[in-house]
This record gives C-alpha cells, sequence and structure tokens, in this order.
C-alpha cells in the first residue's frame, strides 16, 4: 500500500484502498477500498436530520469481456434484447435467480454508443454449437439496449447493491435500529414514491415503510440512487460514519433522467462539480435545459439546512451560465457535488435523456 | 497493487427544519414599474394569499374593492414570511429583486396549497416592508393563477407549499405570467392575473423587449381620510332629505 495522488481536503474523511480486482474471464484494475458516509445529528430531541449520500463505490466486478454480439429489437417488441459472448465461463443463471441481482455496463470511450449506460440481467444462459462446439453464453436483459450499440460492446457485469449489502443484513455498518419512528431512515425516491427502509430491532431485518415483519433487505439499491438518509428519534446527537467497502468507479457513466424529480448519486469516489458533470451539454436532449430560474432545469443541493437552487441560465440579468437561484452573476460552475453525497435534478422540459458524467478523477 | 486515498467532503450538518422557502423573483425579463410609468427605484414585495377568514380565496373583484385602502387590502392578506424583500434586492436593476423567503405556511388561515400573489408596495419610505406599508402611495397585486400548471411537472409552482413536504420550496418570477418569461405579452387562457395595476405600458430598462408591471395610486392616506370623511358627510345629507 502506498499514498496515491488523491490530495486530502480540508475537513475531509480520507479513505484508504487498493487492489487489482481479477474477474472469472478478464482481469480488472478497477481499484477498490472503503468510503466513510457522516450521517449527520439531528440536533435536538425530536428534531430530524437528513443527510443526502450516495454509495459511491460498486460491488466488484464479476465478470468483463467483450460481446461476440448484441440482440437489439424494435420498441414495443416482446423479445428482450441480449448481450452474447463466446467462452465466456460463466455457468447457467450464475448472474441471475437465486445468486442475486446483476447488471450489465456497456464499456467505452467518451461519445460510443451506449457507454456507461446499465442493464439488469434475467437469465444468464449458455449454449454450445453441435458443429464446433463453442459455447455461447448469453445474457437476457430486461431493458432495451441503447440506440446504436455497437455489434460488439464491451461490457462487464456487476452484482447490484442491496440494503443488506450496503448497511449489513443485521445493520451492523453504523446505522441506527429501532421504530419506524426512531430508527435511521433510508429514503428511496422511486416512480414518484418516497420509499422508507429501516431497521426493525424489535422484529430484527429490513423493513419498509409502517411494515414491521416483511424482510425488505434484498432490496436493490441502484447505481443511480441517491439515498436520503434521515436520523430521527434518540439518535439526535451523534453523527454517525457509515463505512461503505467497494469498488471505484471507473469509465462514464449513464444514468436516466425522467421528468420531475430525479434523486442521483454521485457515482464516483471523487467529487465532481456542476461544470465538470457535463450535466449541461448545450442540448436539452442530451443535458438539463438552460432558461430563467423558473424555466430551466434545476439542481437541489442540499446545504444542511435548506436546498440551493442551481440552473443553467441562458442570460437574462443572472447572464448565462450556472448560476444559483438568487446569486445573482456568481459563477456557480465550481458548485461541487462532493463523493459519496446525493442531489436532485427536477426535470421541467419535456422530454428525458440520460446523464452522461465523465469519470471522475479524469485518471487515476 | 496500487495505493490510492479517496477525499469525500463532510457535508455540513442537517438539520431537518419544518419551514418552507420561497424564492421571490423578478429578473428574467419584466420587473416593476410606478404608476408614472419609470422603472421602479424602491419598494416592497411580499408574498401571501388573499383569502377570508374562513380560507375562502378571494375573487380579484373582491380584492379590487380594496384597491384604494391598503389597509383593508392587507387585512385580507395572508403574508408568507417576514423575510424582508426590497426592490433591487439581489439586482442591481430597477425594477427588479432575486430574493429568497423563509417562513411558515402553517399560517390561520392555512397558506398551504393557496394561490402565490405578488403584493407590491411602494411608499415615500421603502427602508422596510412595514415602512413601505405605512407610507404607501402605490400598490400591486399579481399572481399565476396556479391551476396553469395543473398536471405538468411543475403542478404546484404558484401555491405554497406545506413545510412537511420533503423539497418545500417554490421559485416564482413574475416574468412567469408572460409567454416564455419574455415579458412581451401575457400567457394567454386568462391565467395571468393583474389585479391591481397594469401590464406595461412602460418598458424594462433593463430588457426593453419587456414591458414591467405597473403600480397603480392609491390615495394618500389624509386624501383617503379626507374622502371617506366626505362621503360620510354626503351620505348624511341624502338620509336627511
Amino acid at each position: 500500500m502506498k499514498p496515491s495522488s488523491f490530495r486530502p481536503l480540508a475537513g475531509a474523511v480520507v479513505l484508504l484502498g487498493l487492489s487489482v480486482l481479477g474477474s472469472a474471464q478478464t482481469a480488472t484494475t478497477d481499484p477498490v477500498g472503503f468510503m466513510t458516509l457522516p450521517i449527520n445529528a439531528a440536533g435536538a430531541p425530536g428534531a430530524k436530520a437528513i443527510s443526502f449520500r450516495a454509495l459511491g463505490l460498486f460491488r466488484p466486478v464479476d465478470f468483463q469481456g467483450v460481446a461476440s454480439s448484441v440482440s437489439a429489437n424494435p420498441l414495443n417488441s416482446p423479445t428482450p434484447d441480449s448481450i452474447s459472448i463466446t467462452s465466456p465461463g460463466w455457468t447457467a443463471n450464475q448472474f441471475n435467480g437465486a445468486n442475486g441481482k446483476y447488471y450489465v455496463e456497456l464499456l467505452g470511450a467518451a461519445g460510443v454508443a451506449g457507454a456507461g449506460t446499465t442493464y439488469d440481467i434475467v437469465s444468464t444462459t449458455l449454449a454450445t454449437d453441435p458443429n464446433t462446439q463453442v459455447v455461447t453464453g448469453t445474457l437476457t436483459l430486461a431493458q432495451r439496449l441503447a440506440d446504436n450499440v455497437a455489434g460488439t460492446p464491451a461490457f462487464r457485469i456487476r452484482k447490484h447493491w442491496t440494503i443488506a449489502d450496503a448497511f449489513g443484513a443485521a445493520n451492523d455498518k453504523g446505522l441506527a435500529g429501532g421504530t419506524a419512528t426512531t430508527a435511521d431512515i433510508i429514503q428511496v425516491y422511486s416512480g414518484g414514491t418516497y420509499l422508507k427502509y429501516y431497521y426493525n430491532t424489535a422484529a430484527p431485518g429490513w423493513r419498509l415503510g409502517t411494515d414491521t415483519t416483511t424482510d425488505v433487505g434484498g432490496t436493490v439499491l441502484y447505481p443511480d440512487d441517491g439515498l436520503v438518509i434521515i436520523r430521527q428519534g434518540a439518535n439526535t446527537s451523534q453523527t454517525t460514519q457509515v463505512v461503505v467497502m467497494g469498488a471505484v468507479k471507473t469509465g462514464q457513466t449513464s444514468f436516466p433522467i425522467v421528468a420531475g424529480q430525479n434523486f442521483l448519486a454521485n457515482p464516483y469516489a471523487a467529487p465532481m462539480t456542476l461544470g465538470s458533470s457535463n450535466l449541461y451539454t448545450t442540448d436539452p436532449a442530451t443535458g438539463v435545459a438552460a432558461g430563467f430560474a423558473t424555466t430551466a432545469d434545476q439542481v437541489l443541493i442540499y446545504n444542511g439546512t435548506n436546498y440551493d437552487t442551481y440552473y443553467y441560465s441562458a442570460g437574462g440579468s443572472p447572464g448565462a451560465g450556472w448560476r444559483k437561484v438568487n446569486g445573482g452573476t456568481a459563477d456557480a460552475s465550481a458548485t461541487p457535488i462532493p463523493a459519496g453525497s446525493s442531489f436532485i435534478v427536477k426535470r421541467i422540459n419535456p422530454g428525458s435523456f440520460n446523464w452522461v458524467s465523465p469519470q471522475h478523477p479524469v485518471s487515476f | 497493487m496500487r495505493a490510492f486515498l479517496i477525499a469525500a467532503l463532510l457535508l455540513a450538518s442537517g438539520e431537518l427544519l419544518q419551514a418552507s422557502t420561497v424564492s421571490v423573483q423578478a429578473d428574467d425579463s419584466s420587473g416593476f414599474s410606478d404608476a408614472q410609468g419609470a422603472d421602479l427605484l424602491s419598494g416592497s414585495v411580499l408574498l401571501g394569499t388573499f383569502q377570508l377568514a374562513n380560507g375562502t380565496a378571494m375573487s380579484d373583484s373582491a380584492v379590487q374593492a380594496f384597491a384604494m385602502d391598503i389597509s383593508g387590502l392587507l387585512s385580507h392578506f395572508t403574508r408568507f414570511s417576514t423575510t424582508e424583500a426590497h426592490i433591487q434586492q439581489g439586482s442591481s436593476n430597477p425594477g427588479e429583486l432575486s430574493v429568497a423567503l423563509n417562513g411558515t405556511t402553517a399560517t390561520t388561515p392555512t397558506l398551504v396549497g393557496k394561490q402565490i400573489y405578488y403584493l407590491v408596495v411602494s411608499g415615500t419610505d421603502n427602508s422596510t416592508v412595514a415602512a413601505s406599508l405605512a407610507t404607501a402611495r402605490q400598490v400591486g397585486v399579481y399572481y399565476l393563477d396556479k391551476a396553469f400548471f395543473t398536471g405538468t411537472v411543475r403542478d404546484g409552482d404558484w401555491a405554497f407549499p406545506d413545510d412537511n413536504d420533503f423539497i418545500p420550496e417554490r421559485t416564482v418570477d413574475i416574468a412567469d405570467l408572460t409567454t416564455n418569461n419574455l415579458g412581451v405579452s401575457l400567457l394567454s387562457g386568462g391565467y395571468s392575473h393583474v389585479v391591481i395595476g397594469t401590464f406595461g405600458p412602460d418598458h424594462s430598462n433593463a430588457h426593453p423587449t419587456a414591458f414591467n408591471f405597473e403600480l397603480a395610486n392609491i390615495p394618500e392616506p389624509s386624501a383617503g381620510l379626507m374622502l371617506t370623511a366626505g362621503a360620510g358627510l354626503l351620505l348624511r345629507r341624502r338620509r336627511r332629505r
């Protein structure tokens, strides 16, 4: 182990890790390590505190290779899209079913169609050509492949994080258990609804909402999920550190942004800024739409008390560029989105887009 | 093998407050002008809603009935936030402002879900909101009907949030009343309400293609009293006949 070129920041939690991952097929070099996520104290009895967090690290790469072909089907086709590879070395159902929930990430340099997009794996199959004896593995996907994906894309497979994986099956990573009204809440925004998970200490296990019995520890936390940790009840005076262990995300990342609110993670183990995030691309079909404070898509970052709202100003009195609402003409492009944090994109303009964020840092 | 350090910023302690924030703006295009047709140099801007004591929303005509009576107008106005907001606060241009108002919508009657109104007041002393109200000479009342956004992702943008909402925040700009926020024409469909005052004819000096929202004169307190006294005398004379 040796120190790297990452420079500890003032007031920062220093995290350390190293390794080279091996996979079944292809060795990868994604570094692994751990990240400490501070969970804010509520400050006063009966008060609540919220922390916008992201896991910041990914599960290790289980497989990486180059596809021999893809099957991309028309919209509304009953046939799901799939990716195939020859001689993968995996076993049937290795990446689905009882083995857990896995996903494919397409790889590629910036500008490569679909690079950084992810797809849940529905099935993992193997077939042997009776003539050539060549074994072909096929991954059936839950989502349609991105448009214009190459015929033989590079890809990798990781297991999804679940609540139990990330925070401990027995809640041993630092969150407070209790009841729905006293435990720390992991809030996930999904389908227009705030889902609130907590660890029930009376009938031990992860629970959703006011349910006290149904085990939800296996709930997937998607790579783009921005997590909001709500500290409540008697846990008012402590700031907890939740330690997450995993692999550093490399390569560009692509997350879907849909109409309305999107709670998003900084997927990287390094800070980004509004300016470096590539959230604004000049094209509202690929990034946030510019406009006035009330007409542009908005980025909301929690400041510990309320939200700072940012937008890409198309002009007017604030001038053009990233601006903070009520921030005048000051350039807000350097506004940080720290590692291990999450934020909100409020898409108010028509259509959705894929936020393609470049790797942070640019190089390791 | 290689080692590295990952740094993550410690985020500020985050206490969840039961309060709301509404950013009041007039800096897209349209701003405010005085009744004489000049960009407003000073004044105070209040956000709130006009409603009866039982929480029933008031019609535009009911609000207009108090156009000459600032105290009567205020008696039906439920103000959101005591944060001061003044013309040219957060903007260097006359007639404009950009200010975050912090407060609660748990008022009596409640503000939750109610229509957001701009109440713009200019007096002889605009050093504080209270001074503007006490010395008021001109007033304007404007709003964008919250129904304009019904069924869209901006649903509720011109309605006050609930303090308990996860994101109890709104941002409104007076130019929202105009097409594409350009300040050239009011929205079609009758959603833009100029209750007291006018839209134009004065243009913004900072954005010359945009019309400003002009305030209307209200009588000076002494003149108002004289008018009231005069009307009273007239009634007495008529009764004697």
